[in-house]
């Protein structure tokens, strides 16, 4: 497996050769139904995982699944061509979703969903492949997720399992989210320590992932009529660029807040910390304009990790593209409603 | 990998003049001006062939250097797309041209001088 850019980028830009142009989502709009868009997908890049897909699922079901196994195999594939410092890297990235998958099987088991709910939610693309993500969306405890996952040798086991004891205290999932994500982002943080470029570019976006993470669990503290500081306290995600720990309690002072907010001014995490809460996606619109900044990553470095950053989040881009598509078509939903939601690079 | 390749361009750079050094020792008298027309023969010949072993050498290296980044992104490229392999093939060759310049001016040296 090589190690240098060369050769993975080159693999990775023929893999974006392939993404859909611009104006097709426009096309996939126009199409008169979900019959007509899954007759799209016969004859599109998604073809082999469409006709896999259709021997298990049927309608709607099989076109989620075709998209998510057709995002599967390309982050496959980035880790099969990458090996070393880029391997790494790309394994961090990666990981992400990992974390997200972990935090969403939580959440199911949580809440009572049945297995194929929470397999829905799930989108395979980390370390956890889709067979591990089905034996984990089986699971009917969360203690039993955590030992699963110890027994794989899952890092994120390790979080689970130390914060399982207040869980089963209190009952609150808030409290192993958290858990996760200060072991995820403090864990990759470590690991991206260094003057390197590559190292650099991740560390740049993870650290304004956990800003606007941390802007979102302001935002919902804010929106409280009371807020209780040492619990509010206790949701800051340290690493972040913007929100210092100063700067988030201040934020969250009634006293202090204005003399903050001014100045994080002209920062994307103003205008999510400004948003209206009436304007119904408004947060998810921002959450588009923050992910953009790493789809645009693919502009970047020929040689470095700019071009996989990139190319991943386009690729994840389309496939939660086709994905909307897919549902609006088939509940029959106006072509305005569905290219709101659209993601756009 | 860094601290290998540095200490191999170090070796590469001292260890020929350290080659010169000990041959003038042994070919020419410590006098320039007592030497006899022979041994100064010897010793222009001996520069000569350094030159042109410097020549080809530097040349040598950058040509590898240029083709394993051109090869290995070529790789990638034809695994995705193997339409594109006559054009990667072409694009491989070109650091070839440094290597033959590198050989004529090794043979400008030897021949001209």
């Amino acid at each position: 497996m090589p190690s240098d850019y060369g050769y993975i980028n080159a693999r990775l830009k023929g893999q974006h050769s392939r993404l859909l142009k611009p104006g097709a989502y426009e096309e996939l709009l126009g199409l008169s139904g979900f019959d007509a868009f899954a007759k799209w997908l016969a004859s599109s890049p998604y073809a082999k995982e469409w006709q896999e897909a259709q021997t298990r699922f049927a309608g709607l079901a099989a076109a989620e699944e075709a998209l998510s196994a057709n995002f599967n195999s390309s982050t496959r594939l980035m880790r099969k061509i990458s090996d070393g410092g880029p391997g790494k890297l790309i394994g961090i990235i990666l990981r992400r979703w990992d974390l997200e998958n972990v935090k969403a099987i939580v959440r199911g088991i949580h809440h009572r969903w049945d297995t194929d709910e929470i397999f829905r939610a799930v989108l395979p693309a980390g370390s956890l492949d889709k067979v591990k993500l089905t034996e984990l969306c089986r699971k009917t405890d969360l203690r039993e997720l955590a030992d699963t996952l110890a027994t794989w040798g899952d890092e994120l086991a390790t979080p689970l399992t130390r914060a399982m004891p207040e869980y089963q205290r209190e009952h609150k999932l808030a409290g192993l989210e958290l858990a996760l994500d200060q072991f995820y982002y403090g864990q990759s943080l470590k690991d991206l320590a260094g003057l390197d470029h590559n190292k650099s570019l991740v560390r740049v976006f993870l650290r304004r992932e956990i800003d606007w993470l941390n802007a979102k669990a302001l935002r919902r503290l804010m929106a409280r009529e009371k807020i209780d500081l040492p619990e509010a306290a206790m949701y800051y995600l340290p690493g972040g660029k913007l929100l210092t720990r100063e700067k988030y309690a201040a934020l969250l002072d009634p006293k202090e807040s204005k003399r903050a907010l001014r100045s994080v001014r002209g920062t994307p995490l103003y205008r999510l910390l400004m948003a209206d809460d009436n304007q119904g996606s408004r947060e998810e619109k921002l959450d588009n304009e923050e992910w953009r900044q790493k789809a645009l990553a693919y502009r970047g470095d020929p040689l470095g990790i700019d071009v996989a950053v990139g190319f991943l989040w386009q690729k994840y881009f389309e496939v939660v593209n086709l994905k909307l598509i897919a549902r609006g078509k088939h509940f029959g939903l106006p072509a305005e409603d569905i290219r709101y939601q659209l993601l756009t690079v | 990998m860094k601290k290998v390749l540095a200490i191999v361009l170090l070796l590469a750079v001292i260890l020929p003049w350290a080659g010169v050094a000990l041959a003038s020792d042994a070919a020419a008298p410590a006098d320039a001006e007592t030497a006899t027309p022979a041994a100064q023969d010897n010793l222009l010949t001996l520069y000569k062939a350094m030159g042109a072993a410097f020549a080809i050498g530097f040349a040598a290296f950058g040509t590898a250097w240029a083709q394993s980044k051109i090869g290995s992104a070529a790789a990638g490229a034809i695994a995705e797309k193997p339409e594109v392999g006559g054009t990667m093939i072409v694009l491989e060759a070109l650091p070839e041209t440094i290597i033959i310049l590198g050989f004529v001016i090794a043979l400008l040296i030897i021949v001209m001088l």
